[in-house]
C-alpha cells in the first residue's frame, strides 16, 4: 500500500465535508475517485497534500504517517499535487517554470553558495519532460500565453519533474475540449504506466478505461469501491449520479 | 543554425556586449569623478554621490526582498538605523575602526532579522506592511528618547572612522572610493544571490506562492533568509552613512526614510537591482536640488513623480528605457519584474 | 487613581476614541467597499483641519467651516479616486496602497508649504466653550461635543450602511462586483462616491480634532495610524470593529498617559503588533 486513508474526517467550522473516509491506493496502479461536485474531493487532496491538516484520522504515506506535515515536506516525501484550478507560473516561461519544479529535487534547492550552472544539469531532464508532455514548443513562452489545454499540461508536466512516487491530478481534463480530454486521458495512462497515480475526476466515463481501482465519494463518504466494472454496476453508484433512473 | 537563428544570436551577443561596455564605462566615470572635483565639477557632487552609494546598497537588499521575493516591507529603516547607530555608538565609545563597525552591524541587523522576520513572515500583503512598519516604529521612539544617544538631538562627537591603514578615511574623496568599492561589491554578491537556486526559488515565491511551496520548497526558510539579507544590506549601509556623516540621529529610524526607500526601488525599477540603484540616485539628487529652495517640501514633487510612475510606469526607470530601446537590450535586464 | 482622575481618563480617552471612530469607520468604509487601504486618510483629515482654519480667518464661523471643509476635501477625494486609483482597480492591491502613499506624501507637503511648520490653533464656537460638571468633574464642553456628534455622525453611517439600500449595494459590491453590476448599477460611480463620502468625513474628524487639540503638519501620521490600528483591532471590513477599536485605542492612550507617561507612544504600536500577530482577523466578526 502506497497510501492509507484511515477514518479521515475534515470539518470547516460546522460543515463536515469529509467524513470517515477509508481507502487505499496500490503501487503501480492507477486509482480514480469520482463522485458529484461538492463531494469533497479536492478536500481530499488538500487534506493528503498538506494543505489542511485533518480535523481527525490518518493519512499514512509509505508507511509513514503524513496526516499535518507542511505541504512542502510531504513534496519532497514524493508526493506531487496538480491543481482543479491552473496554479502555474504565469510569468514565466514554460521552461522555466519546469526548470524551477526540476530545481525542488536538488539537494541544494534553496542554497546560497551554488551559482547558475547548477541548472544546466536541468534544461535536459526539463526539456524531455516537456517534450513527453508535449509542450516543447512553447518552452519560451510566457506560462499565462499558452491555452488553457496547455497550461493544464504544463502543471502535470511541473508535477512529474518532481520525480513523484505518487501523483495526485485534480481534475486534469477541466476546461478542456473532448479532443484534448481524450489527449490528456492518454498522456494519463502512459504516466500511470511508470507513476502510480490517483486521479480525481467528476466524469465517470473518462476514467473507466483507464483506472485499475475506483473510489467513489458522495457528501464526503465513500459509497463505493471496486474495479471499474463492479463500479459501472453498482446501484448506489446509479442513483448518485443518475438520480435513480 | 538558420541565417535568422544566427542573427539572432548575434544581436543578443551584441547586446549582452553593449551592456558590458556601458557598465565598464559608467565605472570608469565613477573612478574618475573626484579626481576632477575642484575643477571640472564642484565638491559637492562627490558628497551625493557618496550619498548614492550608500543608499545604494541598502535599496539593493531591499529589492532582494520585494523586487525578487514580493514581500513589501515598510519598516526598512529599522536596518538602516541600527546599522548607523551601532556604528555611531562604537566610534564613539569603543573604536574608530570602520571593520569593527561594520562586523557589529551586520551581526546586529542580522540577529534582528532573525527575530523580526520570523514575527513578521508569518503574514503577508498588508499585514506585512502593518507589523514591519509597527517595528521599526519601536526603534524610533526608543532612540528618540534615549538619553545615551542624544535623544531626539542625536550623537554629536563621532570621531571619523579609520581603516587601519595609512590611508585616510576622513578624506571626504578616500571614503568616496571606499562606499564606492562597497557598492560595487553589494551588487556583485546581491547578482550572484539572485542567480543562486535561491535566487530562483524567490522568484517562485513571488509568481505564486502556493506553487513554489507544493513544489517542495520551504518557503518560510526562503522568505526569512531573503529578510536577513535585506537587513544586513541596510545594516552596512547604515554603517557607512554614519562613517561619513560622523553624526546619528533617530531620524534614520523615521518612517519616512522607509517610505523613501521602498519609493527607490519603485522608481528605478523593482526586480532588476541595476534599477534600484538608479532610483536611489534619482531620489537623492532630485532631493538634493530641489530642496534648497523647497525645504522638507520638496517631498510634494517626489510623492508627484512616485504617483505619476504608479500610474503609468510600475516598472520605474529601467521599465522606460526598455520600452523606448530596442528589445533585446533590456529584455534580460527587466526579466524580474514584480507581479505588480 | 482616584475617581476624579478615574473619571476624567475616562472621559478624555472616550473622547479621543471617539475622534478616532470618525477616521476609523470612514477608513473602514473606504476598505470594506473597496478593498482600498487609504494611507491618504490622515492627510485629508489635516487637510480639513487646515481648510477650517482658513475659512474662520476669512471670517466665517466654526459651523460654517464644518460644513465647508469637508464638502471641499470630499471633491478632493473624488478627484484622487477618478484620477489616481480608478486605472489600478484591476492590479495588485499593494500598488493602490502605494499609490495612497504617494497622495499622502503630496498632500502632507502641501500642507506643509501652504502653511508652514508652527502650530496653528481653531478657535472653538462660543457655545461650546468653558466646562460643563460631569460626576463632579469638570469637563470641557467642547470635548463633549466631540464625543456625541461623532457618535451621532458614526450612527448614522452605520443605519445607512445596514439598513438603507444603498448600504445594501456596498457591501454587495465588495464580495461580488460583477453580480451588482448586472443589475445596472455602475460600481465604478459608488466606489467615487464613497471614497469622496470618506475623505469628507475625514476632514470632519480633522476640523474637530483640531478644534479641540491644535493643528501642526504631522498630525496625519497620528491620525492615519490610529485609524488603520482601530480597523485592525476591530477587524478589517468590520464597521463596528473599527469603532470599538477607536474607543480601546482612546481609552489605551488616555490611561497610558495617565500611568505610564512615556511610553503611552509605545503602547499603540504594541497594541498594534500583538493584534496582528495573535487575531490578524481582529476582534469583531461580521459587519
Amino acid at each position: 500500500m502506497l497510501l492509507e486513508v484511515k477514518g479521515l474526517c475534515k470539518n470547516f467550522g460546522g460543515l463536515q465535508v469529509i467524513r470517515d473516509l477509508d481507502f487505499c491506493v496500490s503501487e503501480g496502479q492507477l486509482t480514480s475517485v469520482i463522485g458529484p461536485n461538492g463531494a469533497g474531493k479536492t478536500t481530499l487532496f488538500n487534506v493528503i497534500s498538506g494543505r489542511f491538516a485533518p480535523s481527525s484520522g490518518k493519512i499514512i504515506f509509505e508507511g509513514k504517517e503524513i496526516s499535518g506535515l507542511k505541504p512542502h515536506v510531504i513534496s519532497q516525501m514524493g508526493l506531487a499535487r496538480s491543481f482543479q484550478i491552473t496554479n502555474v507560473f504565469g510569468s514565466l516561461t514554460v521552461m522555466e517554470n519546469v526548470l524551477l519544479a526540476c530545481q525542488s529535487r536538488l539537494p541544494e534547492r534553496i542554497s546560497l553558495r551554488k551559482g547558475s550552472a547548477t541548472f544546466d544539469g536541468l534544461a535536459e531532464k526539463a526539456e524531455g519532460i516537456l517534450r513527453r508532455i508535449g509542450i516543447a514548443q512553447h518552452r519560451d513562452r510566457p506560462a499565462r500565453e499558452l491555452s488553457h489545454g496547455d497550461q493544464r499540461h504544463l502543471e502535470i508536466a511541473m508535477t512529474l519533474a518532481t520525480d513523484p512516487k505518487l501523483l495526485l491530478l485534480d481534475e486534469p481534463t477541466s476546461g478542456m475540449s473532448p479532443a484534448e480530454t481524450a489527449q490528456t486521458m492518454d498522456l494519463i495512462e502512459e504516466i500511470s504506466r511508470s507513476v502510480t497515480v490517483l486521479l480525481i475526476e467528476h466524469d465517470m466515463h473518462l476514467v473507466m478505461n483507464i483506472s485499475h481501482n475506483i473510489v467513489v465519494l458522495d457528501y464526503g463518504t465513500k459509497i463505493a469501491e471496486g474495479p471499474p466494472q463492479e463500479i459501472k454496476n453498482n446501484p448506489e453508484v446509479r442513483r448518485v449520479y443518475l438520480g435513480g433512473l | 543554425m538558420s541565417g535568422a537563428q544566427a542573427f539572432e544570436y548575434r544581436t543578443m551577443r551584441a547586446a549582452a556586449d553593449y551592456k558590458r561596455y556601458l557598465a565598464v564605462v559608467l565605472l570608469a566615470l565613477l573612478v574618475l569623478f573626484p579626481l576632477g572635483a575642484g575643477t571640472v565639477v564642484s565638491e559637492f557632487y562627490v558628497s551625493l554621490l557618496v550619498r548614492i552609494f550608500v543608499f545604494g546598497v541598502v535599496v539593493l537588499g531591499f529589492d532582494i526582498l520585494l523586487g525578487y521575493c514580493g514581500m513589501a516591507s515598510f519598516g526598512h529603516a529599522m536596518f538602516f538605523g541600527s546599522g548607523a547607530y551601532v556604528a555611531g555608538i562604537l566610534f564613539k565609545h569603543v573604536s574608530p575602526s570602520i571593520w569593527l563597525a561594520l562586523g557589529a552591524s551586520v551581526a546586529a541587523c542580522a540577529m534582528l532579522g532573525v527575530l523580526v522576520g520570523y514575527l513578521c513572515i508569518r503574514s503577508r500583503g498588508l499585514y506585512f506592511i502593518f507589523l514591519t512598519f509597527a517595528f521599526a516604529q519601536f526603534f524610533y521612539l526608543f532612540f528618540n528618547s534615549w538619553q545615551f544617544v542624544g535623544a531626539a538631538d542625536g550623537m554629536p562627537g563621532i570621531p571619523k572612522p579609520t581603516l587601519g591603514i595609512p590611508l585616510d578615511l576622513g578624506n571626504r574623496t578616500v571614503y568616496y572610493y571606499f562606499s564606492l568599492l562597497f557598492l560595487v561589491l553589494a551588487y556583485v554578491v546581491a547578482r550572484h544571490i539572485v542567480r543562486s537556486p535561491l535566487g530562483r526559488a524567490l522568484v517562485g515565491i513571488r509568481e505564486n506562492e502556493e506553487r513554489t511551496e507544493f513544489l517542495g520548497f520551504n518557503v518560510h526558510r526562503c522568505i526569512l533568509t531573503a529578510f536577513v539579507i535585506s537587513a544586513v544590506y541596510g545594516g552596512v549601509g547604515g554603517c557607512l552613512f554614519t562613517g561619513y556623516q560622523n553624526f546619528v540621529s533617530s531620524s534614520v529610524y523615521h518612517w519616512g526614510l522607509s517610505g523613501e526607500i521602498l519609493i527607490m526601488d519603485l522608481l528605478g525599477g523593482m526586480g532588476t537591482l541595476i534599477g534600484p540603484v538608479i532610483g536611489a540616485a534619482f531620489v537623492i539628487y532630485l532631493g538634493d536640488v530641489l530642496s534648497t529652495w523647497m525645504h522638507d517640501t520638496w517631498l510634494m514633487v517626489l510623492g508627484a513623480v512616485y504617483v505619476v510612475f504608479i500610474l503609468f510606469s510600475p516598472e520605474g526607470i529601467l521599465g522606460l528605457a526598455k520600452r523606448a530601446l530596442p528589445s533585446q537590450v533590456f529584455s534580460h535586464v527587466v526579466r524580474g519584474k514584480g507581479a505588480l | 487613581m482616584s475617581f476624579e482622575v478615574f473619571v476624567t481618563n475616562l472621559l478624555y480617552g472616550l473622547t479621543i476614541g471617539s475622534a478616532l471612530i470618525l477616521v476609523a469607520s470612514s477608513l473602514s468604509l473606504i476598505f470594506g467597499v473597496m478593498g482600498v487601504v487609504n494611507f491618504a486618510h490622515g492627510s485629508l483629515a489635516m487637510l480639513g483641519a487646515y481648510l477650517a482654519y482658513t475659512l474662520i480667518l476669512l471670517k466665517f464661523n466654526f459651523w460654517w467651516a464644518l460644513i465647508l471643509s469637508p464638502l471641499v476635501v470630499g471633491l478632493l477625494g473624488l478627484l484622487i479616486e477618478l484620477f489616481t486609483l480608478r486605472p489600478l482597480y484591476a492590479r495588485n492591491p499593494l500598488l493602490q496602497f502605494f499609490l495612497t502613499y504617494g497622495v499622502a506624501m503630496i498632500i502632507a507637503n502641501v500642507v506643509l508649504y501652504a502653511w508652514g511648520g508652527d502650530a496653528l490653533g481653531i478657535d472653538k464656537p462660543g457655545s461650546l466653550q468653558g466646562p460643563v460638571n460631569i460626576l463632579g468633574v469638570y469637563y470641557p464642553k467642547f470635548r463633549l461635543f466631540v464625543f456625541f456628534f461623532s457618535a451621532a455622525l458614526a450612527l448614522g453611517l452605520w443605519l445607512f450602511i445596514t439598513k438603507t439600500t444603498w448600504g445594501v449595494i456596498l457591501r454587495a459590491g465588495i464580495h461580488n462586483r460583477e453580480l451588482v453590476e448586472a443589475f445596472g448599477i455602475n460600481m465604478s460611480r459608488v466606489f467615487t462616491l464613497v471614497f469622496a463620502l470618506g475623505s469628507a468625513l475625514a476632514a470632519v474628524a480633522g476640523v474637530i480634532l483640531g478644534a479641540m487639540r491644535n493643528l501642526n503638519p504631522v498630525m496625519d501620521l497620528d491620525l492615519v495610524i490610529g485609524g488603520l490600528i482601530a480597523v485592525v483591532i476591530g477587524g478589517l471590513g468590520s464597521f463596528r470593529g473599527a469603532v470599538l477599536g477607536a474607543l480601546i485605542l482612546g481609552l489605551s492612550e488616555s490611561f497610558g498617559a495617565q500611568l505610564m507617561p512615556g511610553f503611552s507612544k509605545f503602547t499603540v504600536y504594541i497594541v498594534m503588533v500583538a493584534i496582528l500577530l495573535w487575531r490578524p482577523e481582529g476582534l469583531v466578526r461580521g459587519v
